[in-house]
């Protein structure tokens, strides 16, 4: 028997808001310096959710191919632009690469989901690509910010390593090698760790907002299956493609490594 | 015979002159000892020889301009030892054994005969080929990427205070193996060591990035008052 899930109120909403007050109030209390972050967050988050809220009603109902593609550009977008500010890179036209990166990595791992596992009709179904894609993306967001950081940090801490493989005769590749399987292993490490406490330490969000929307929980555990192999994929691509695209930065034209990056 | 010719080189960094219009020709068959004071531009020298540095002006290698050659295949003939030498993670072994493994080294062959040999010459014995990087003394790790680079056979050693974690004992037999090894490759180093600096073919004194003097034979006094000017 399932059960539809049961809608909060919005006085019920508001409730939540003056609890937040007496968190505001510690806050102040114990002079955290947090009460306006969190005035800001919670403020930032209201307008966003509603608004995505609405967005997501009026694309669920037109259901459009084009809508969906244009909507996901704009994710992906996002995803790079945030890429580029966690990870504090100066790099010149690195953002085409690493859209390019986030969005090919994002589009085809969620069509092959859709299309070959879930088989949804149509299989770019909204309420399926959104979802799907967006925590492909926001996962692989994290894991090439992640990576490309370790990556640089690596460089910018061992240019001597780098120099002494390219003076024995290696390659640019050669030389930032053992650095770039760092990276990844630290950008996949997360994800792989998630992986091992699901269910037993954590009910994933998915699933428990499955549970909650009167998905029988065997519905729910195969999706979330599903879904922590895609994001597993997805992490280890699209850090994979950021590094390849970020490795030849570091060089001049001469495989040298640049100095205003690392001297 | 190797030559490495340098013409009106100028190097900046940070909009800082660190090389000023030098020119000079080293040739194999000989050393060469560079000194002076820290900030003189001596290493950044050894650096754009090897194509680590970018500059301007002309370097050839056997006549050939550098920027013309693969970078791979200039950097395996004009091998570059930094200051403080870097040794990866594994054996001494792994090490020697990584050189063969870089796609452009595919020829080479570390013939372990031959590594003994040099291992020998600078007082290494052949257990050290099974220890880790990680238990080795800043000179042991000195005297072993002197082993790896010259297992690379190049026409020219670079190297920079090759000597500065060994104590006199080791480092005149680091001197010792220069000296062997000069027929072939051309030495040129960078040193604070009166030892080295004497026993040079050539002393090249170096100040505000460029050679000011040179030298066939110098006293201690001289290299002294020098290097505090």
């Amino acid at each position: 028997m399932e059960k539809s899930i049961l809608d909060i109120s919005v006085n019920s909403l508001l409730i939540l808001y003056v609890v937040t007050g007496f968190i505001l109030l510690i806050y102040q209390y114990m002079k955290l310096d947090l009460v306006k972050d969190l005035l800001i967050s919670l403020m930032r988050m209201t307008l966003q959710l509603t608004v995505a809220g609405f967005i997501l009603v009026y694309i669920f109902n037109i259901n459009s191919f084009w809508l969906i593609l244009i909507v996901f550009i704009f994710m992906a977008s996002f995803a790079a632009q945030t890429i580029l500010k966690k990870s504090q890179l100066v790099i010149p036209r690195f953002f085409p690469k690493i859209f390019i990166t986030v969005f090919f990595n994002g589009s085809i791992i969620t069509s092959f989901f859709l299309y070959v596992i879930v088989q949804p009709d149509p299989w770019y179904d909204a309420r399926y690509f959104i979802p799907i894609a967006g925590m492909a993306l926001g996962n692989s967001m994290n894991a090439c910010a992640l990576a490309l950081d370790r990556f640089f940090d690596s460089i910018k801490n061992n240019p001597k390593h780098v120099e002494t493989i390219l003076v024995l005769g290696g390659t640019k590749f050669e030389s930032v090698k053992s650095f770039f399987s760092n990276a990844i292993r630290s950008a996949c490490l997360p994800i792989i760790t998630n992986m091992s406490g699901v269910g037993l330490v954590f009910l994933p969000g998915m699933m428990t907002g499955q549970i909650l929307s009167g998905t029988n929980p065997v519905v729910a555990v195969k999706y979330q299956i599903a879904i922590m192999i895609i994001i597993t994929v997805s992490v280890t691509f699209a850090s994979l493609f950021s590094l390849f695209f970020a490795y030849k930065s570091v060089f001049d034209s001469r495989d040298r490594l640049k100095g205003e990056l690392f001297e | 015979m190797n030559t490495l010719t340098v013409e009106n080189l100028s190097i900046k960094y940070q909009h800082k002159v660190v090389i000023q219009n030098l020119s000079f020709n080293f040739e194999s068959g000989k050393t060469y000892a560079i000194f002076g004071k820290s900030g003189a531009g001596k290493s950044t020298l050894l650096k754009a020889l090897c194509g680590l540095t970018a500059y301007n002006g002309n370097i050839y290698l056997n006549n050939e301009n550098i920027n013309e050659i693969k970078p791979q295949i200039l950097r395996k003939n004009v091998q570059y030892l930094h200051q403080e030498a870097v040794l990866f993670n594994g054996t001494v072994m792994d090490n020697l054994n990584m050189l063969s493994r870089l796609r452009y080294n595919s020829e080479l062959t570390i013939d372990k005969s031959v590594t003994l040999s040099l291992f020998e010459k600078l007082a290494l014995d052949d257990s050290y080929l099974e220890k880790d990087t990680k238990n080795l003394s800043g000179g042991e790790k000195q005297r072993i990427a002197i082993v790896r680079a010259a297992l690379m056979n190049p026409h020219f050693l670079l190297m920079d205070e090759p000597t500065s974690a060994l104590d006199i004992g080791n480092e005149s037999k680091v001197l010792a193996l220069t000296d062997e090894l000069k027929e072939n490759t051309g030495i040129i180093i960078v040193s604070h060591s009166l030892n080295f600096i004497k026993q040079a073919d050539e002393k090249l004194y170096m100040a505000d990035g460029e050679i000011k003097k040179t030298f066939e034979h110098i006293s201690d006094t001289e290299i002294k008052k020098l290097m505090e000017q």
